[in-house]
């Protein structure tokens, strides 16, 4: 069943309810089946470095241990930023209405790369001033948490060209501008591991 | 930081760095004595311990409850727990036998979830670090559009190696810029291909962006593989 944010803008408050929308929906999904030569169906384990223990999926666990080797719960472990402040827990953005204030441009968008995409069902009660903003092609920027936790990853909520309200779950990132004096070092692996008229339309999203 | 060999309107064409713009770890853990810790990954369980092994040791699922009741079967105390390091990803048959040798085939669903075919597996080379550049395709797409259409999962920023490949990209940038839109990019001979970076990896579809502020630039290079439309039950 669908979960159900609640959204305020302009002192109006209004439920959606967020209909995920992936890849897999729109153009169907590749499964890889492996086999052995006798025809047996083949899963990956993994194979200790001794190179006899076999591990079977699920057969290995992340603990954290601190410089002296100690092993640290999860309960003891204090969140801090790159600078070293601690971090406060953030609330699940179910918990509570988000504020819908902070509108941005194209290309702040553009910068953030978008891990979710959902599809935002909202009943009669959209307020008139958010319908035309977004109509009118604006972007608002919130942050948004699933489950609570120690950030709030950026959201942003946009129509697209057929009016439907969509809200994109996103990661910033660094982007800056470059010049002359910034060359990259050549040094570095290189990746191993015409014009045509045709419309837009024809891109073919299917094939990939 | 790998390679593109990226072409222009004009197609002149020359390589040039690809950059992550990724933030890497905004969150670090301290410890109770706050200092830094660190993730490992242990052993949790082997072949030898799972429940195939554990059945053939015991008669009956009732007896095996038993055993579990009063001691520890599923537990080798010399080995769980320890810190793997330098493992190494196999296959294993169903017996529980490393395998050596795998044929792999590929079982394409449809949207609505039904099999459509049976292949052999099919990996895409990479193409963009190849002989043939990435080309412009000809299709402008604005910047309001481009988000509304296609939802950007990765991007990477195009830089320059020295003097020559600097005016190259500025010019490119400029360009884009002026336009207000993002460029599709095609790969391969036609210059119609998704952009694979690695063998076998997921193929994309590549929008470059261009910014300029004085003599400085940003070219962004929006992967996407996925349009921003709703599926067709919708």
């Amino acid at each position: 069943m669908a979960r159900t944010l609640s959204f305020t803008h302009d002192g109006t408050t209004f439920d959606a309810s967020l209909v995920k929308v992936d890849r897999d929906q729109l153009y169907g999904s590749v499964r890889v089946m492996t086999k052995d030569t006798d025809g047996k169906s083949c899963t990956v384990a993994t194979l200790a470095s001794d190179g006899k223990t076999l591990i079977p999926r699920g057969g290995t666990a992340l603990g954290y241990v601190n410089t002296e080797g100690e092993w640290i719960s999860r309960s003891e472990l204090q969140p801090v930023d790159l600078s070293g402040e601690p971090l406060s827990e953030v609330p699940s953005s179910f918990d509570a209405a988000i504020v819908l204030e902070e509108a941005v441009d194209a290309s702040v968008l553009l910068d953030h790369n978008v891990r979710l995409s959902y599809r935002l069902d909202v009943d009669d009660s959209l307020p008139n001033t958010l319908k035309t903003a977004l109509q009118a092609g604006k972007i608002f920027r919130f942050g948004f948490s699933y489950r609570g936790g120690i950030s709030h990853d950026p959201a942003f909520i946009l129509n697209d060209g057929d009016a439907n309200m969509w809200m994109l779950v996103a990661e910033a990132n660094d982007v800056q501008f470059v010049s002359l004096e910034q060359a990259a070092i050549c040094a570095g692996e290189s990746i191993k591991d015409e014009i045509d008229n045709d419309d837009n339309d024809n891109l073919d999203f299917g094939m990939l | 930081m790998p390679n593109i060999n990226l072409a222009d309107e004009r197609r002149r064409d020359a390589i040039v760095k690809a950059e992550s713009v990724r933030i890497d770890e905004p969150v670090r853990y301290l410890g109770p004595k706050g200092n830094q810790t660190w993730t490992r990954r242990v052993l949790k369980n082997t072949v030898e311990h799972d429940l195939d092994s554990l059945m053939e040791q015991y008669s009956s699922a009732e007896e095996m409850a038993t055993a579990l009741v009063e001691g520890d079967p599923e537990v080798d105390i010399e080995t769980f727990g320890q810190f793997l390091w330098n493992t190494s990803k196999i296959w294993m048959n169903p017996d529980e036998e490393l395998v050596f040798s795998v044929q792999q085939q590929e079982e394409v669903r449809g949207p609505d979830g039904e099999v459509q075919t049976l292949r052999d597996r099919e990996r895409a080379e990479p193409n963009v670090d190849s002989d043939i550049p990435l080309r412009w395709t000809g299709k402008m797409i604005g910047r309001d559009e481009a988000i509304r259409r296609f939802i950007f999962s990765s991007k990477l920023q195009v830089v320059h190696i020295n003097g020559l490949t600097y005016d190259f990209l500025f010019d490119m940038a400029k360009t884009l810029n002026e336009a207000n839109s993002l460029m599709l990019l095609g790969a391969g001979e036609g210059g119609k291909e998704p952009l694979v970076f690695r063998r076998g990896s997921i193929p994309y579809r590549g929008f470059l962006e261009g910014r300029i502020k004085d003599d400085s630039y940003i070219l962004l290079l929006h992967l996407s593989n996925m349009e921003m439309k709703l599926p067709a039950e919708d």
